[in-house]
């Protein structure tokens, strides 16, 4: 069985640049990110893990190739050469696949990292077809929500110091976030209820206007802020008295503020808010 | 059951949690002990921040509410809602 594994790295290793070339030789790999992800979820629902991890890498090598997923500072210059953007497409994306395998509970296999290798490349030459590429990619990229997702998963496999203190960063990320998207949207309530005042000169008619917008659209973002600043504070309770609560809890806390926040930066996205730079 | 679209943004979360990941292990494998320390201190004081902000919140947001109630009902000149 060792030397079947050992036999299909060294068959993908040399495939590997060969695929690779060719590629290059012939038209530029343009594969739609669409059929992608549908296939990426077709896999998974049949149980086939591997594949779908594989195909999961076309969609993210592709998605950083196209710059739908951002890289930072000189990498994402990198990633603007041809080269370059490929390489990191293909490193970032089966670090991807790798987590992904590990979270269905599936072995990191040989197998699984060539598949990925291949699967990376073709990814990084997919052609632009993902829906919303142009528009600001609103929650999702928020980093607080990531933040809170990765502090999630980092306690759902280990229990060190680090994991928690790391916790606790990410609430910090996801503090600052709440507060700069709620005060925000104090000073939009607040035009908006000026709005309403200019628009409407007669006092009986501005009364209806006014208790309308406060019964509806300004209380559904008090409700929201509400929510996650309350998520977030649970986070802390539960962190001050770490010994008491479970690694689950905390991590399902930390994955309960992330759909909170998410919840805020989409709602005041919708209204056309313009957020602070430390929260998209 | 999830479509198409939804998978991409799932894969465009992912690919944006790896990069947050790795650039905090990087950070916190790079920072020493007092720097670690400073980190999580200045979290905590973010979060008291938020506590404080959000304290008054929803009084703020009733209060002007109720200033704009009280104005039109000034300017239709009858009694406040």
């Amino acid at each position: 069985m060792q030397l079947i594994s050992r036999l299909l790295v060294a068959l993908a290793l040399i495939a590997f640049p060969m695929i690779a070339l060719a590629q290059e030789a012939s038209a530029p790999a343009e594969l739609d990110a669409h059929e992608i992800a549908t296939h990426t979820i077709e896999a998974f629902d049949k149980g086939q893990y591997q594949i779908g991890a594989a195909l999961f890498v076309v969609l993210v090598a592709g998605l950083i190739r196209m710059g739908a997923v951002k890289l930072p500072g000189k990498l994402g210059e990198a990633a603007a050469s041809k080269w370059g953007g490929r390489v990191i497409a293909i490193v970032v994306a089966q670090g991807g696949a790798i987590v992904t395998a590990m979270a269905a509970g599936k072995k990191i296999t040989p197998g699984l990292i060539m598949a990925g290798l291949i699967a990376g490349w073709l990814g990084s030459g997919m052609r632009s077809q993902a829906p919303g590429r142009k528009r600001k990619a609103k929650a999702a990229a928020a980093p607080a929500v990531a933040a809170l997702l990765v502090a999630a998963f980092g306690l759902q496999l280990t229990g060190c110091a680090a994991v928690y203190d790391n916790a606790r960063r990410a609430q910090g990320v996801a503090s600052r976030t709440v507060k700069a998207a709620g005060q925000a949207w104090e000073k939009y309530d607040q035009a908006r209820l000026d709005q309403i005042k200019a628009e409407t000169p007669n006092g009986a008619e501005r009364t209806k206007r006014i208790l309308e917008y406060a019964n509806g659209e300004h209380a559904d973002v008090v409700k929201v802020l509400n929510t996650a600043a309350k998520a977030i504070d649970a986070i802390d309770r539960l962190l001050d008295g770490v010994e008491a609560a479970s690694k689950k809890n905390i991590a399902a806390a930390l994955a309960a503020a992330a759909g909170a926040v998410d919840a805020v930066v989409d709602m005041l996205t919708k209204l056309g808010i313009k957020l602070p730079s430390e929260v998209l | 059951m999830i479509n198409a679209t939804e998978a991409l943004e799932a894969a465009k979360l992912f690919g944006k949690i790896a990069l947050t990941a790795a650039e905090a292990i990087l950070k916190w494998a790079t920072a020493s002990a007092e720097e670690r320390k400073a980190m999580v201190a200045a979290a905590q004081a973010d979060t008291q921040e938020l506590v404080d902000w959000h304290a008054g919140f929803e009084e703020r947001a009733q209060e002007r509410v109720t200033k704009a109630l009280k104005e039109a009902a000034e300017d239709a000149g009858g009694t406040e809602p």
